[in-house]
């Protein structure tokens, strides 16, 4: 199930967010998205995210065109996404936050998938604790066990390493690459060039809404290109 | 004049009571306002409406309000939800003006209707146990007051297991916390916010069904309850279905008290006073974020 | 919009032909200016372009001039000044002219129109609806009857008009019926609130207006010209109900004595003035003089009524005085009074309690005593009412009740007067309303008749006490030269009830 970006477009007014950004990810692949600020990245996620309209271009996962899906059926298609800040259903208990996930793409019985989820992301000591009362950590956990609960092919993350301790950044990078084991995909933006290039088989750097680079972290780390962009000139 | 302890206990079972039925029109008002973000000014007349289907079916069948209730509860989800599909999902975009009238809209069009068919003569129904009272340590209680109430309570308690058991129930609370978010989790909003709508529409018709045991129908019935209910959804902090139930007793409560110990004209200003100090003071309502739900 | 309602959000065409005028020539000033500058969006021909900028000198002369200039703010005035003053002479002139085009020419009227504002909707609609249904037959038969005999046999055309029983929505269609419909007269059936705010309309317009059982005594004491009421004033009702209570019912019944009372009333404009009269009332030193127990001001439709009970329950009056507008209210009362056992020698009630659907509790309505300006018994002393009730009943499927006969009695009231007048105009009719002069026969009513006085009031209105008796319908039970039946006085209790001791009615 490869996942395929054609020319996605998005303008903001006079302004170019997103300028004809291709790309594919193969099944399986563990992709990061780099770019300085306001390189287009967020912009970029939320377009593939189906959150807002895009201009020009096709968005495909296995073939199913996905350019025109609403959020909603993305995430039944098996597209996840998290954001840069959690956003978890703050008033409800966690396990209340995974059980209000449809359950439309597995057959186990949810309350079997509710607790393998939580015994995975180790949330089971907190199960009944309130969301909004979780550390920013448990939050991003929280919301990744919600992308579980979805059974997802690929995982968009908005930054999902700012604001986490080093302990936690651990304990979420490594549930990552557990799912990424089953054969999940990830598209990964991130601020942060060390973290990505450290754990990414493959990263992609945006600038100005333009693909300027893609290729394996260390290719990418010696990209005059992308040390242009990051340095600026 | 000298209070006396019966009659004051007397007349705080008399608030429950009512409160009761506050509290379920109120939280079906406050589902949909902190799901969908629409004040329903039709919440009255919609309840109102329940009020007549309880009356015909009783007039037609002989059935009891209590039954028909559960009649009226799924009808009234279908209607909600045609409503929203219909009509609010074009306008769930739009400006609160544009909501407002049109909610406002549809209370017209359901009263004239209901004055076209029906004219405005209230309606009583006389049910087996209408005239049935009890009597225990100098307080005396009647069947219609009573049963509306435990009814009230079981259908409370109904929606607070469907809002944290059931799937649909979390998804309502979910997109009522997060539209944006519940989407990302595959919750199709569209189809919760007709659910949601559905939900209350139905919550205030069996509210109505079931006092018409006791209380009169006829096309104004619902504004009574309508102007308490909007008290209610403030003071139970907006959206929020377990303040409002609870709310709903207090409001009823103070109502009574008030018009007994104090002054009988005093009781529905007091619950506006109530009302304002409210959101002067804690605008956030009396369960402010703490039991949000 | 309501059911049967015309638009309310019209107005009147004096202000929209102002308006209109002005608007036309504001927007005559900024085409003239916007073309000082030329290039419009369109290329235009240079002959066409002249002739726009003569017309625009022409037409824009004052106010380009005030725009090149540098005006000081006094010169700027008086320029605005002299504008507005052009407008209101153009505006002016216009209407004039459209009043010498349209004004009444010769004797003949082609149609009396006549205003009947309803509460087709809220509170009162019910009583609202069934006195349009009277209205609709009596327009029927009197033009059945060859119409306006001094009109050469103009019809009758009524203008049904919702006032939603709201006061506000009252205002606004009292001004749609005199301003924009134009309507000879109003009448306004029996709801003192919006007596109070349309009065003011048709006063103002110089419309007359007669009104039914609207018994507010504020309505005739403000020194309207062009206002009539047929029954008679709260504070009058009110004492006639003392003095019924002290030299019929107690003096027939030696064995019942009434110490406490107490006053149930809802906030409505007619349930504070009418329980204020009754505290008075009680102030009188021949009829009053009782303890008043309880005096209670209750919010109106309430949802519940269990306190106001419980305080009466603690007072325990021997006479309840009520005024209570609304039927639902009734109903709630009367059913807590079963359930807390209050028992009472009896209830003075008024309109709440008269609205027919009260009838629905059955056995439990029984006994409240009212005052009442009709009443069935009439049917009997006055024959030709039957036939009213026949027509009445096939309409509405309902026997005739005292609201639509006001109606009726307003009614004829007016066209007894425009067939004196012989004209539609509101000035020659309201002159001879005031020389009114109907027997017994022209009015429904108990009344000896319709005479007015200066104020307004009808100094041949009667009221008549009504009780609901056991066979569930309102008899006359006094005054003693009319009455029908005997009072039930005291009313039996809730226990007697229970145990199946009611009275039946019993003629005198």
């Amino acid at each position: 199930m490869s996942f395929s970006v054609e020319h996605v477009t998005k303008r903001y007014g006079g302004v170019t967010a997103v300028d004809d950004v291709s790309f594919q990810i193969g099944k399986g692949e563990f992709v990061g998205l780099i770019g300085p600020n306001g390189s287009g990245k967020t912009t970029l996620l939320d377009g593939l995210g189906g959150y807002i309209r895009k201009d020009a271009g096709r968005v495909a996962l296995g073939g199913h065109d996905l350019s025109k899906a609403p959020p909603y059926e993305l995430a039944k298609r098996g597209v996840g996404r998290t954001f840069q800040v959690p956003r978890v259903f703050d008033n409800m208990t966690v396990v209340e936050n995974l059980y209000c996930v449809p359950a439309a793409r597995s057959s186990e019985p949810k309350e079997k998938r509710v607790e393998d989820t939580m015994e995975m992301v180790r949330l089971a000591s907190v199960a009944h604790e309130i969301a909004k009362n979780l550390s920013g950590g448990q939050k991003k956990l929280l919301e990744l066990a919600r992308v579980v609960m979805l059974n997802p092919t690929i995982v968009l993350m908005d930054e999902p390493f700012s604001g986490v301790d080093p302990a936690m950044l651990e304990s979420l990078l490594g549930l990552m690459r557990e799912m990424n084991k089953e054969g999940r995909t990830f598209l990964i933006v991130e601020h942060n060039i060390a973290v990505i290039t450290k754990n990414c088989g493959r990263v992609i750097c945006l600038d100005e809404g333009k693909v300027i680079a893609d290729g394996s972290p260390g290719d990418i780390r010696n990209d005059p290109r992308v040390i242009e962009a990051y340095l600026g000139t | 004049m000298a209070i006396e302890p019966t009659a004051l206990i007397q007349s705080i079972l008399a608030g429950v009571f009512v409160g009761a039925i506050y509290s379920l029109v109120s939280a079906g008002l406050t589902l949909i306002w902190g799901t969908m973000r629409i004040v329903n000014f039709a919440h009255g007349a919609l309840m109102m409406l329940g009020m007549y289907m309880a009356y015909w079916t009783w007039y037609f069948l002989g059935l009891d309000p209590l039954l028909s209730a559960l009649v009226i509860f799924p009808t009234f989800f279908a209607l909600g939800y045609a409503i929203d599909k219909f009509l609010l999902r074009r306008i769930i975009q739009a400006s609160s003006v544009a909501q407002l009238l049109i909610t406002f809209g549809l209370t017209l069009f359901i009263q004239n209707v209901v004055l076209y068919f029906w004219r405005s003569d209230i309606r009583l129904v006389t049910t087996s146990y209408s005239s049935l009272y009890w009597h225990a340590g100098g307080l005396v209680f009647d069947a219609p007051h009573v049963i509306a109430f435990f009814a009230a309570i079981l259908c409370g308690i109904g929606l607070h297991l469907f809002l944290t058991r059931s799937s649909i129930g979390l998804a309502i609370r979910a997109t009522a916390q997060d539209r944006e978010a519940a989407q990302t989790v595959g919750i199709e909003t569209k189809r919760i916010f007709g659910m949601t709508f559905g939900l209350g529409t139905a919550l205030a018709a069996v509210a109505g069904a079931i006092i018409t045991s006791y209380y009169p129908v006829n096309p104004d019935s619902g504004n009574q309850f309508l102007f308490l209910a909007f008290v209610v959804v403030v003071l139970g902090s907006l959206g929020n279905y377990l303040g409002a139930l609870v709310g709903g007793l207090i409001i009823g409560v103070v109502q009574s008290t008030t018009g007994y110990v104090y002054l009988a004209q005093a009781e529905l200003p007091l619950a506006f006073v109530v009302f304002l100090a409210i959101l002067i003071f804690m605008p956030e309502g009396l369960f402010g974020k703490r039991l949000r739900r | 919009m309501r059911a049967g309602a015309r638009s309310r959000w019209s107005f009147g065409p004096h202000v929209s032909e102002k308006t209109g005028a002005f608007n036309a020539y504001i927007r005559s000033q900024t085409i003239g200016v916007s073309l000082q500058d030329s290039e419009g969006p369109r290329k235009k021909s240079p002959e066409e372009l002249a002739a726009e900028q003569k017309a625009t000198s022409e037409i824009s002369g004052p106010l380009t001039e005030f725009l090149n200039k540098k005006v000081t703010r006094r010169e700027a005035i008086s320029t605005v000044g002299k504008i507005a003053v052009g407008v209101v002479v153009v505006a002016a002139a216009g209407a004039g002219a459209a009043y010498y085009l349209t004004r009444p020419t010769g004797p003949t009227v082609a149609e009396v129109v006549i205003g009947c504002p309803f509460p087709l909707s809220g509170g009162s609609s019910g009583l609202g609806q069934d006195s349009q249904a009277m209205a609709q037959i009596f327009q029927d038969q009197w033009n059945a009857n060859g119409g306006f005999k001094g009109l050469g046999g103009a019809p009758l055309r009524l203008i049904f008009i919702d006032n939603e029983t709201d006061p506000n929505v009252g205002r606004t269609v009292a001004d749609t019926l005199v301003n924009t419909d134009k309507v000879s007269a109003v009448q306004n059936g029996f709801l003192s609130g919006l007596a109070l705010t349309e009065s003011e309309e048709t006063e103002k317009a110089g419309v007359p207006m007669v009104t039914g059982s609207s018994s507010n005594p504020s309505l005739t004491t403000r020194g309207f010209t062009h206002f009539y009421r047929l029954w008679i004033g709260d504070d009058k009702l009110a004492l006639k109900q003392f003095q019924y209570l002290k030299d019929e019912l107690l003096k027939n019944n030696p064995g019942t004595t009434v110490k406490n009372i107490a006053i149930l009333n809802d906030d409505t404009l007619f349930g504070t003035g009418a329980g204020k009269f009754y505290a008075a009332s009680n102030n009188d030193p021949t009829y009053g003089g009782y303890n008043i127990v309880s005096n209670i001001t209750f919010h109106g439709p309430a949802t519940d009524v269990t306190s106001q009970v419980l305080q009466l329950k603690s007072a325990q009056p021997d006479v309840l005085f009520t005024a209570m507008s609304f039927v639902a209210d009734a109903v709630l009362f009367q059913k807590a009074f079963k359930q807390y056992n209050l028992d009472f020698a009896t209830m003075f009630s008024s309109a709440g309690h008269l609205n027919p659907p009260y009838q629905q509790l059955g056995s439990d309505a029984y006994f409240p005593i009212s005052r009442l300006p009709w009443s069935p018994d009439l049917l009997v002393t006055k024959p030709w009412e039957q036939k009213w009730q026949g027509l009445f009943k096939a309409k509405t499927g309902k026997d005739m009740y005292s609201y639509p006969c006001d109606t009726y009695s307003c009614l004829n009231t007016i066209c007894d007067a425009v067939n004196r007048a012989k004209s539609n105009d509101p000035a020659k009719i309201n002159t001879a309303l005031q020389s009114t002069n109907l027997g017994p026969d022209d009015v429904m009513e108990g009344y000896d008749g319709v005479q007015f006085s200066s104020t307004g009031d009808n100094t041949k209105a009667k009221t008549l006490f009504v009780q609901l008796l056991s066979d569930n319908v309102w008899h006359t039970v006094g005054p003693s030269p009319v009455a029908a039946y005997k009072a039930v006085f005291p009313q039996p209790t809730w226990a007697d009830r229970a145990a199946g001791k009611i009275p039946s009615p019993v003629k005198v």
